[in-house]
């Protein structure tokens, strides 16, 4: 590949923002798409404490093949999935370079796997519940559960902002590039490019600052001329925002059945 | 005149333009956030070499607007748009990044006494960095030391870790903090003072000339901010958790299995956790 | 259900300055407009029109700090009492910058966020309602962002619709959308104005749409409201619209140069057909070809055998969507401009004039086929090189202000480019350019026409052979669009070709010597303005409306068509019989 392509490449935000939108903004249909956000928020913080009361390699293998079974169902990118185990490997890697120095390598490995299981079994299942859970239907779990609507609005807010901002952002990079110049030599390792390109990207942010800081003015304005503050102590609107929200069957069966089976594992191996 | 006031978050009072702020601030701290994530970078263990975020934009719009409500917008964003929306959320990681950022940037705020003042500026964002990494330094270390099994026990571990966390802070403090933090902070943030102010209909920050950083400092400041952070968001945690539980949770399904389907969950529970006591007391014996 | 009093609205006295301003945008203005009014608020850019209208929904006082004085009553209520969530009912708002206006991912969400915030348990209905009306049915489910700017313009008017407010006030919205939508807006407010009998304001710099739909003009000029009047005569207050860079209606300006200045002038298009019919004595419609040096217009002469400046072979391009088809915006396209083509790209939106532009600055390298540069292929070239020869001015000025001021946004070009005596040839470009007084502001902070023009010159400064501009003239007035056509005269004597996408055929008809007609990714003509005017069946395929001084000599019969209002003049003078006869008519 030539200077040249590198250089398009990572100038085309193109192909990754609509990589990433994807990611964001396609996750209906998955398993856990179904169930009410709030079970599931519970669920999540019951599997935040979980795998820390185990120290057995079988019984949080278990609970890593269930997380993973979730993940799956729910649909979570694969992209996502190898970085995290990625950064895992190198992780453990780094540790039994820096012990051969200090210590015992191979000791040191026995004792850090459980715990490196354990962080990625909560990794993993943060990732299948909220890449399955629409942001508006977290915003939604998060005002039931008494987060202000402030807050939760942001949430909905940044959903549709977010491709809005990739586009304008990309647009200021673009208008500076083309009253740039190019550094004459790529360099070794074409790091003048790098350097270049990452130079325009923390320019560009200066005109964004006041793009964004106008659109806010307006935003405000707007929300307001529909409203928005008589949403924050009406009773009836918080009805309504909250409507149809519902634990059924289904939502019960998950959580006591995660939990049996957390159980199961527990007392079996 | 009259001023239409939102309803207050728990006595603070936040109002129109802490909204404005709020979406400014949280729209540039996520954009920053979810484009840094898109470079490449080397990773290696908990060591990250390469852009790990462009710091100086929220440092320098916090230290703008000066709010807590402007702190707390930082985090925000990096978790709606870096985490929720690209699917890379991790529950624990994002109420420490609450906690940490909201509590080190309204800190430094308050030590920015002279905004004119460089050496000032430059030392206000390199703090505002430090004590957010700091932190995060040694929950990293609890973290593990809490999920290890006896952790001393291993020759050599204890130390690793130690030498892992302390260079991992340091091409932190480096990087993100003085290359992507205080030297572009120093250039931005005289750009925008007194600019971006009242595009949103505010007063910039005056401070005072020749005001000293320490005017702003004192360890009673830093303690009780850095404590009071996790106590309030404890307490409105657990406030408001006790009032959803009587106002909104109210399964459907139980007009339709009665209300003694409330007994299933709550005897699962107690079943896992009589077992899991079974088993770590088993452990033990 | 809108009864009189809760439709009217009583502006008494008002003034207001901002904070860090020592002048009163408006000082002492008042105003009253009656319930199923449809008024037109014209007035300079900056005269204070936006920030009369704020204070109908009370945003002016609530929402800004600085001084307030006098009252604002609407349907009874007195602004400076009530809430601006509680006026929200009483009064709709569609900013002119509506794209920030929507808050919600999709568009249901959007439509339903007003009556949800108000506690309103049928706002399904209300959405569903509001959708219907502006024919927005089906389109419930998708994301904003994936909208066009005039189908997100319909969205913002629904979302404010459904809190069944008695007055609307819409910000120019012409400005913002290409013809066909604008059109389209205003058939909707006509329809709501005229079946619901609800008050509508608009702001609006366009004649010929206030000629069209409204009632009534407000005129806002020093702080104050100069005059109400009914359209007919508002139109026809020459002086005063040009006193306030408000440009007449074609019509109305050509029959003004007619000469018959003691008479009501037409403003409307058909009202005006019939009256230069009259004028003309309409015995001898005139058929007979216009002479004179323009009759056999033809293309800029070119050696065939000259190499083209810029030259597109079958280049087809098409975009990813988030929905998984891709979206064909270029088809098999060739094109060939050569050194002295002024070329107007004309099409309705997404006909892929932006995209020819951008394939031109190499940001976007075509998906098949070659576009090449001077014998460059711009798929092999950086933007950055190409950009030594061409220039892209976007749409949207705001984009090319990278800097905190004017001068420092000209300079950083040759800067980049390590160019000797900066400093001084930033000097010449800022005199030349008559930039003085606006060197030292920051881009971001001027007027829409003080950032056009800047942005012109900053991409003039440049020294570009080529210049392509997108949309320059979007929501200018007519003191700005005098200027950018004085800009684009200065450019330099280094600019060999200009091309420029554009909705505006009045401007393409008067600046360009070539015009492209584009629809779905195709040329579907190509040629001189008079021969690309005259064939109007292919200008109504593209979605295309010809200017009215056009449509008018057409229907006169003038072969070929004038393009200017002088133009049509001078050809009906000489035409007409003598002015004893046109007096016989009055």
């Amino acid at each position: 590949m030539t200077a040249l392509d590198s250089l398009r490449d990572i100038a085309s935000v193109d192909a990754i923002t609509t990589d990433l939108l994807r990611t964001a903004y396609d996750n209906d249909g998955s398993f856990l798409h179904r169930l009410d956000p709030r079970v599931l928020l519970l669920w999540y913080v019951v599997f935040l404490f979980v795998p820390w009361m185990f120290y057995e390699m079988d019984v949080l293998l278990a609970l890593l093949v269930f997380v993973s079974v979730l993940a799956v169902l729910s649909r979570v990118s694969v992209y996502l999935l190898a970085i995290m185990a990625f950064s895992v490997v190198t992780s453990l890697t780094s540790y039994a370079i820096v012990t051969a120095f200090t210590g015992d390598p191979i000791a040191a490995m026995k004792a850090l796997l459980p715990f490196t299981l354990k962080v990625t079994i909560i990794s993993i299942s943060s990732l299948a519940v909220f890449s399955s859970m629409s942001p508006k239907t977290l915003a939604r779990g998060l005002l039931s559960l008494g987060v202000p609507r402030q807050f939760t609005f942001v949430i909905a807010y940044g959903y549709r902002m977010l491709p809005v901002l990739f586009q304008e952002y990309h647009e200021l990079v673009n208008a500076l590039r083309l009253r740039s110049a190019v550094p004459d030599s790529p360099g070794r390792f074409r790091w003048r490019y790098y350097r270049y390109l990452l130079r325009l990207s923390m320019k560009a942010f200066y005109p964004m600052i006041f793009n964004v800081a106008k659109r806010s003015r307006v935003t405000v304005e707007a929300m307001e001329a529909r409203g928005f503050s008589n949403s924050l102590d009406s009773d009836a609107s918080r009805e309504l925002q909250l409507e149809g929200m519902e634990i059924r069957p289904g939502d019960g069966v998950f959580f006591c059945g995660s939990l049996i089976y957390v159980a199961i594992v527990a007392s079996v191996l | 005149m009259a001023t239409a006031t939102w309803s207050g978050f728990r006595g603070v009072s936040f109002d129109r333009q802490d909204m404005m702020v709020f979406i400014l601030i949280m729209s540039l701290s996520g954009l920053q956030n979810a484009f840094t994530e898109i470079l490449p970078e080397f990773t290696v263990g908990p060591l990250e070499l390469g852009v790990g975020e462009f710091l100086f934009i929220p440092i320098v719009l916090v230290l703008l607007f000066r709010t807590v409500w402007a702190a707390l917008a930082v985090p925000v964003g990096e978790i709606v748009f870096g985490e929720i929306l690209l699917g890379e959320f991790n529950g624990l990681g994002a109420i420490e990044g609450l906690l940490l950022i909201t509590a080190a940037y309204y800190f430094a705020t308050t030590l920015l006494q002279d905004p004119e003042n460089r050496t000032q500026l430059a030392l206000v964002v390199f703090l505002a960095e430090a004590i957010e990494e700091f932190f995060a330094m040694f929950i990293d270390m609890g973290k593990i030391w809490i999920g290890v099994e006896e952790l001393e026990a291993v020759p050599g571990l204890p130390e690793s870790i130690v030498i892992l966390e302390v260079v991992d802070f340091a091409t932190q403090m480096l990087i993100t903090g003085i290359v992507f933090g205080v030297i572009p902070a120093l250039y931005l943030y005289p750009k925008l003072h007194g600019k971006v102010e009242p595009l949103l209909g505010m007063e910039p920050y005056e401070g005072e000339r020749g005001a000293l950083i320490w005017r702003g400092f004192s360890i009673k400041k830093l303690a009780l901010i850095l404590l009071a952070f996790p106590i309030a968001f404890g307490a409105e945690a657990a406030s408001e958790t006790g009032s959803f539980i009587n106002v909104v949770f109210r399964p459907e399904f139980l007009d339709l299995y009665g209300q003694n389907f409330i007994a299933v969950p709550i005897l699962v529970t107690t079943i896992v956790a009589i077992v899991v006591w079974y088993r770590a007391s088993r452990q033990d014996a | 259900m809108n009864t009189q009093n809760d439709a009217n609205i009583s502006v008494d006295n008002l003034s207001v300055r901002y904070p860090g301003s020592d002048e009163y945008v408006l000082d002492g203005a008042s105003v009253e407009i009656d319930a199923g009014e449809f008024v037109a608020v014209i007035g300079k850019n900056g005269s204070g029109k936006t920030t009369l209208c704020k204070s109908f929904n009370g945003l002016i006082p609530h929402f800004y700090d600085g001084s307030f004085g006098g009252r604002v009553t609407v349907g009874g209520i007195d602004t400076a009492d009530a809430t601006v969530s509680q006026l929200s009912e009483h009064v709709g708002y569609v900013f002119q910058e509506f794209d920030n206006q929507l808050v919600s991912p999709t568009v249901s969400d959007e439509v339903a966020f007003g009556p949800i915030n108000h506690g309103h348990d049928d706002y399904r209905e209300r959405a569903a309602r509001a959708l219907s009306l502006l024919n927005l049915d089906g389109i419930e489910d998708r994301f904003l962002w994936e909208l066009s700017g005039g189908q997100k313009h319909l969205v913002a008017l629904a979302a404010v619709l459904t809190l069944e407010p008695a007055i609307l006030v819409v910000d120019e919205p012409a400005a913002q959308l290409d013809p066909v939508h604008a059109g389209e807006t205003y058939d909707h407010l006509a329809a709501l104005n005229h079946e619901q009998g609800m008050t509508i304001v608009t702001i609006e710099h366009q004649t010929e749409y206030i000629a069209e739909y409204c009632d009534s003009v407000v005129l806002v000029e020093d702080g104050r409201v100069a005059w109400k009047a009914p359209v007919e005569e508002a139109l026809n207050r020459l002086e005063a619209l040009r006193r306030n860079d408000i440009q007449p209606p074609q019509i109305t300006r050509t029959a003004a140069e007619m000469g018959e200045t003691d008479e009501q002038l037409p403003v409307g298009f058909d009202e005006g057909v019939r009256w230069f019919r009259n004028v003309l004595d309409s015995t001898t419609p005139n058929a007979s070809p216009l002479t004179g040096a323009d009759a056999g217009e033809n293309l800029p002469a070119r050696n065939d055998n000259s190499t083209p400046l810029i030259r597109f072979s079958s280049v087809s391009h098409t975009y990813p969507t988030l929905r998984g088809e891709d979206k064909q915006v270029l088809d098999a396209l060739d094109l060939k401009v050569y050194s002295g083509d002024r070329v107007a790209l004309v099409g309705s939106n997404g006909a892929g004039k932006s995209t020819i532009l951008k394939l031109l600055t190499g940001l976007k390298t075509p998906a098949e086929g070659t576009v090449l540069i001077n014998n460059t292929a711009t798929a092999t070239t950086l933007p950055e090189r190409i950009a030594d020869d061409v220039v892209y001015v976007p749409q949207n000025p705001e984009s090319m202000f990278v800097k905190d001021s004017i001068r420092a946004d000209i300079a950083h070009y040759l800067q980049s480019r390590d160019q000797e005596d900066v400093a001084a040839r930033t000097d010449d470009v800022i005199s030349f350019l008559d930039l003085e007084a606006l060197e030292d502001r920051d881009g971001r902070l001027l007027s829409v026409g003080q950032q056009r023009r800047a942005s012109l010159a900053i991409g003039v400064a440049t020294a570009p052979s080529i210049i392509l501009l997108d949309e320059p003239t979007g929501s200018l007035d007519l003191a700005s669009r005098t200027e950018i056509g004085r800009t684009l005269s200065r450019a330099g004597e280094r600019v060999e070709a200009v091309i420029m996408a554009t909705h505006d055929l009045e401007l393409a008809a008067e600046w360009a010597n070539r015009i492209l007609v584009l629809d779905d990714g195709k040329i579907h003509m190509d040629g001189p303005p008079k021969t690309v005017f005259a064939a109007t069946d292919v200008l109504a395929e593209a979605n295309l409306e010809p200017p009215q001084v056009v449509r008018l000599s057409k229907e006169l019969g003038c072969t070929p068509v004038a393009l200017s209002t002088d133009e049509l003049v001078s050809h009906l003078s000489s035409e007409r019989p003598t002015a004893s006869t046109g007096a016989s008519h009055q």
